[in-house]
């Protein structure tokens, strides 16, 4: 089976490189973007199953990306879960208006459990200690 | 002393003083009457069964004979003892007629213009009669012993007249000085509550000003009197998010003291005044209408620094979260790797994991506290359904439960009730609730219940089986920072921030929370929300006033 693969959109370079290497310890393909207008080409581009998608970004938001993405033929079937420092009910409302699978709030979550819910949502078994290459 | 005291008290010292004018008046006529004269013997013999009927007086028991002794007996037997003595003496024109006065005054003194009227009248049928049918010649009386007479009655009256009012001149005494006691102390309250920085108003019923001290005039903008206006107008009142709030609405059917922090003065040139206000309502006699008093007192510093502080804090946690987030996805990415790790490496840095998690939950409780008191973040209201709400928490719990081998049923009684209120804040304080239960129950279950509430809204409850709660812990529960002293909690870790977060929450919802639970058999938490928030009503009334002035308008 190939590997799935996850385009991972977040402005955060240091926190997106800790995702971007847990994820590919989990066994994932990933690739990272840091704004939306990156983002929307590479979801075209690298076909991902999933996408990480954060809100507050520069250029084009989250929110954009999102309403972009489900108005895409192409896209509009990739899996979307939202990872976003925004916990207002509101913003989570509007994420689930514009399709997205799902919305994870970053201060509520911990690693652990975006990995859990990822797999969830790409229908993989739940994994036992998944380990880092030693360098 | 009471009215029926000083009735008695006036009515003996009448007596008293009616008894010595008696003798006066008998020894009086003893003197001056000529012993040489026709009707002298008869006029002895009625000074004997008068003397002899004020004897009676002196005897213990003669105030029980009511017939003999009572006020209008005497008054009758005195005027029958002054009409036969005039009537001996031959004339009115003798000037034994000045006994008349006593008659006139006593009869005054105790039945006022009718009584005195009654006696010139009663005197005067039995005296034309008697004068016409004139038995004996006046009296000749040489000049000494009239002018005598004349001299002891004035003096008699004088003594009788002074005697008698003077426990009324006591009284009127006593009553003035009473009223400038009054004064006095009417004027020391009126300086005092003048003299408080405070702001105080007192209101009837309907909100009219009926008092209010100098702080208040200085308070409000509103010139002139104020008394007789209407509280609502003369102080309006708003939140922090500027919706209008009346006071009077406040106060009106509210027996309990009411005190509050939330609400500001809006002065009409849009300056805001903080105000802690406290509402007391009070009954004047046993039956009067309840007034209110409004004690308001300016907090807007203090109020600022509690801002300063609150902003310190929302910042502060929300700047924290990132680097947190951080922090804890490194240590857990970097824990992938236990199996080329030391065990002190890897307890090492699990140690640190564990706790930088805590840390975040710290963070996340007082970013959330710290939205929840923010009061000028608008609330959301949407349809809320309990259901749902429940069978979702239960779901994210499920593998919790099954972990340390509980139960977690899920109790939803018919007819609860769908809601209008914020999803948010109800479950995150059930998720509180949830979490708690979790960590305190070793065996046994977890029971979440929906219930309708009295109030039309639902009641929700989380009942488990764990190590309850100890009576003097129950009282500190939704307090800041407290945490049990119950060496079993210690073991877990807590912020003790979660019950005060769902105590600031449940506020916001105008919703109630509160726990019953017996030590070592388990607890139930409650959360009962109102079928639609204060806010909403608020809100209601706004868009109400709203359609009456379009309405006013057209």
């Amino acid at each position: 089976m190939s590997q799935p693969r996850i385009l991972l959109v977040e402005d955060d370079l240091t926190l997106a490189s800790l995702y971007q290497m847990r994820m590919e310890a989990e066994g994932f393909e990933v690739k990272h973007c840091s704004n939306g207008e990156e983002a929307l080409q590479a979801a075209r581009d690298f076909k991902p199953n999933l996408i990480l998608l954060d809100i507050m970004m520069p250029r084009l938001n989250g929110f954009d990306v999102l309403d972009i993405l489900r108005h895409t033929p192409e896209t509009s079937r990739i899996k979307i879960v939202i990872l976003s420092a925004l916990g207002q009910a509101n913003d989570q409302a509007r994420a689930k208006e514009l399709g997205a699978d799902d919305y994870l709030v970053k201060s509520q979550v911990v690693i652990a459990d975006v990995m859990a819910r990822l797999r969830q949502h790409l229908n993989l078994p739940a994994k036992e200690a998944p380990t880092l290459e030693s360098e | 002393m009471d009215n029926h005291g000083r009735a008695l008290h006036k009515a003996a010292n009448y007596e008293r003083v009616t008894r010595q004018v008696r003798w006066l008046t008998i020894g009086t006529a003893l003197i001056t009457i000529p012993p040489d004269q026709p009707q002298s013997l008869f006029l002895y013999g009625l000074m004997c069964v008068s003397a002899a009927y004020n004897m009676l007086h002196y005897l213990p028991n003669f105030g029980r004979l009511r017939l003999l002794s009572s006020r209008i007996t005497m008054l009758v037997l005195d005027n029958l003892f002054v009409a036969a003595l005039l009537l001996l003496v031959g004339s009115i024109s003798t000037p034994y007629s000045a006994f008349l006065v006593f008659m006139i005054i006593s009869a005054a003194y105790w039945y006022g213009l009718r009584g005195s009227l009654g006696v010139i009248a009663g005197q005067a049928l039995a005296l034309i009669p008697t004068a016409m049918w004139a038995p004996f010649k006046p009296l000749s009386l040489s000049e000494p012993r009239t002018i005598a007479i004349s001299l002891l009655v004035l003096l008699i009256i004088g003594v009788f007249v002074e005697r008698l009012t003077r426990a009324e001149r006591q009284e009127r005494h006593e009553l003035e000085a009473l009223s400038r006691d009054n004064q006095t102390e009417r004027e020391r309250l009126l300086n005092l509550v003048n003299s408080l920085n405070d702001a105080i108003f007192m209101i009837d019923d309907r909100g009219r000003i009926i008092l209010h001290n100098g702080a208040a005039q200085a308070l409000v903008s509103a010139k002139g009197e104020l008394r007789g206006r209407d509280l609502t107008k003369v102080l309006p009142l708003q939140r922090r998010s500027k919706q209008a709030v009346s006071l009077v609405e406040l106060a009106q059917g509210n027996t309990d003291p009411q005190q509050r922090r939330d609400l500001g003065y809006a002065a009409p040139d849009g300056s805001i005044t903080d105000l802690d206000i406290s509402i007391t309502p009070v009954r004047l006699g046993a039956a009067g209408a309840i007034n209110y008093i409004i004690v308001g007192r300016d907090i807007t510093k203090e109020k600022s620094l509690d801002q300063q502080r609150e902003e310190f804090i929302a910042v502060a946690s929300h700047e924290l979260r990132t680097p947190l987030t951080i922090v804890e996805a490194a240590l857990s990415t970097a824990l992938l790797a236990k199996p080329q790790l030391s065990s002190q490496l890897t307890l090492l840095l699990e140690q640190a994991h564990r706790n930088t998690v805590f840390l975040g939950s710290i963070v996340r409780d007082l970013t959330t506290l710290s939205q929840a008191q923010d009061d000028t973040i608008p609330i959301q209201l949407r349809p809320v359904n309990p259901k749902l709400l429940l069978e979702q928490l239960v779901n994210d719990f499920m593998p919790q439960a099954k972990e340390k081998n509980l139960s977690l049923k899920l109790v939803l009684l018919p007819n609860t009730p769908s809601i209008l209120s914020t999803e948010h804040h109800i479950h995150e304080v059930l998720q509180n609730y949830l979490t708690n239960a979790m960590k305190y129950t070793q065996e046994g279950g977890i029971i979440v219940k929906a219930a309708p509430s009295q109030n039309g809204g639902v009641l929700f409850a989380v009942q488990d089986s764990g190590i309850g709660i100890s009576a003097s812990d129950q009282r500190h529960l939704f307090t800041k920072f407290y945490r049990s002293e119950d060496y079993r909690t210690r073991e877990t870790g807590g912020t003790g921030l979660g019950l005060y977060l769902c105590l600031e929450l449940a506020e916001r919802l105008n919703a109630k929370v509160w726990c019953k639970s017996t030590l070592n058999h388990g607890s139930t938490f409650y959360l009962e929300v109102p079928p639609f928030s204060q806010l909403q009503r608020d809100h209601a009334k706004v868009v109400e006033a709203e359609v009456s002035t379009l309405i006013d308008q057209l």
